[in-house]
């Protein structure tokens, strides 16, 4: 069972479901219509413009996820303004650069450095 | 697929004399029909270049197989080449004067891709990223070849024949910018995998966003770097799948 169904209050649960269907339907009409254009749909000005939408959706999804569990105080403010900092310099990135530049930054530096977080933030407890 | 060994009797005009083709109404570019099927296909380098002579079309694909760009080219009732790239975000049109204008030429380009026509020494060539992938000119005897420029494959030969024109016909056709496929068992089940394998990254990566930005006193950077590691996933998955299907549906 996936941890966000496994979340004991209904209302989160709901959400992070309502997240995943967002999130699924999202890369089925990418899907769908990048086989109905015959691969079209991921090249050109449209290509960069389904990758910003892409990110952008996952991003707000990121955001609503950090806002339902954190307080409202300076430390949350600061977090978000943190995200929105990073999410809109990735989201320049992704305009500026090639597809594949971009595929090898998030994989080849997003992966290490997550794994980094999660190892630093499991020490500090 | 189209290929020729020996060369067919030609209907074009022999040159004169003095090496100059006779003024006809016609254009070598505009219609050519293979000796064996009015349909081709050539490989070069993992390019593929569909063409349907007989309809002056081509499409040129990648080595991913997807479509980079389509050319389609005709000769009106006047005598005009007109020749139409279209590409995933761009197109483009050039017309040529009557196939008699012996230094008139001309290319369409669309993204990294180029037609380009002269009627000069009756030729039009294909290329992408700036390497020729296909070319077709036509002989001192008549005849037409067209091949890869690597020879990697033995030269098609194709016969060529006079361009009736009149009727105002010979206009390029509409592009729609999708390629037509079939429906199989083995396109179904792919899109049925596809859709399955889009639901296990969703399910993985809504986890990843929830464990990341769920929880924990600084949570912002992680939150963000999932953001960026998941989109990125996403899209490349969905890429891929779509990818997969129109391979499988192809078939």
């Amino acid at each position: 069972m996936a941890l966000f169904l496994r979340q004991e209050d209904p209302r989160k649960r709901r959400a992070y479901l309502r997240l995943f269907v967002v999130l699924l339907a999202l890369g089925l009409i990418e899907m769908a219509a990048g086989v109905a254009t015959a691969g079209h749909l991921f090249r050109g000005a449209t290509g960069t413009l389904i990758s910003v939408a892409t990110y952008a959706v996952i991003f707000a999804l990121g955001l609503s996820v950090y806002l339902a569990n954190r307080p409202r105080d300076r430390r949350t403010v600061r977090g978000i303004l943190v995200f929105v900092v990073l999410a809109l310099l990735w989201i320049g990135a992704v305009i500026v650069f090639p597809r594949y530049v971009i595929t090898i930054i998030a994989i080849g530096l997003g992966l290490p450095l997550l794994i980094w977080l999660f190892l630093r933030r499991a020490k500090s407890g | 697929m189209g290929r020729a060994s020996a060369r067919p009797t030609t209907h074009f005009p022999l040159p004169r004399p003095d090496g100059i083709l006779p003024p006809v109404k016609r254009s070598p570019l505009s219609a050519m029909t293979s000796t064996s099927s009015e349909t081709t296909t050539l490989t070069y380098d993992g390019y593929t270049i569909d063409a349907d002579m007989a309809n002056d079309y081509a499409e040129l694909y990648d080595t991913n197989g997807n479509l980079i760009a389509q050319f389609s080219w005709g000769v009106d009732s006047a005598g005009e080449l007109t020749a139409t790239g279209v590409g995933p975000s761009q197109s483009a049109t050039v017309t040529m004067p009557t196939a008699s204008a012996a230094a008139a030429a001309g290319s369409v380009r669309v993204g990294n891709s180029a037609a380009s026509l002269n009627n000069a020494n009756s030729s039009f060539t294909v290329s992408s990223n700036g390497q020729d992938v296909m070319d077709e000119t036509v002989g001192s005897d008549g005849t037409a070849t067209m091949s890869p420029l690597t020879y990697a494959l033995s030269p098609l030969t194709f016969r060529t024949h006079v361009n009736p024109g009149g009727g105002g016909g010979g206009g390029p056709r509409p592009l729609t910018g999708v390629r037509p496929m079939s429906v199989s068992g083995s396109c179904a089940s792919a899109f049925l995998a596809a859709l399955a394998m889009m639901t296990l990254v969703a399910y993985a990566l809504v986890d990843l966003v929830v464990v990341s930005c769920g929880g924990g006193p600084e949570e912002a950077p992680i939150c963000a770097a999932a953001g960026i590691l998941a989109g990125a996933m996403y899209q490349q998955a969905a890429q891929s799948l779509a990818q997969m299907v129109s391979g499988a549906c192809e078939q």
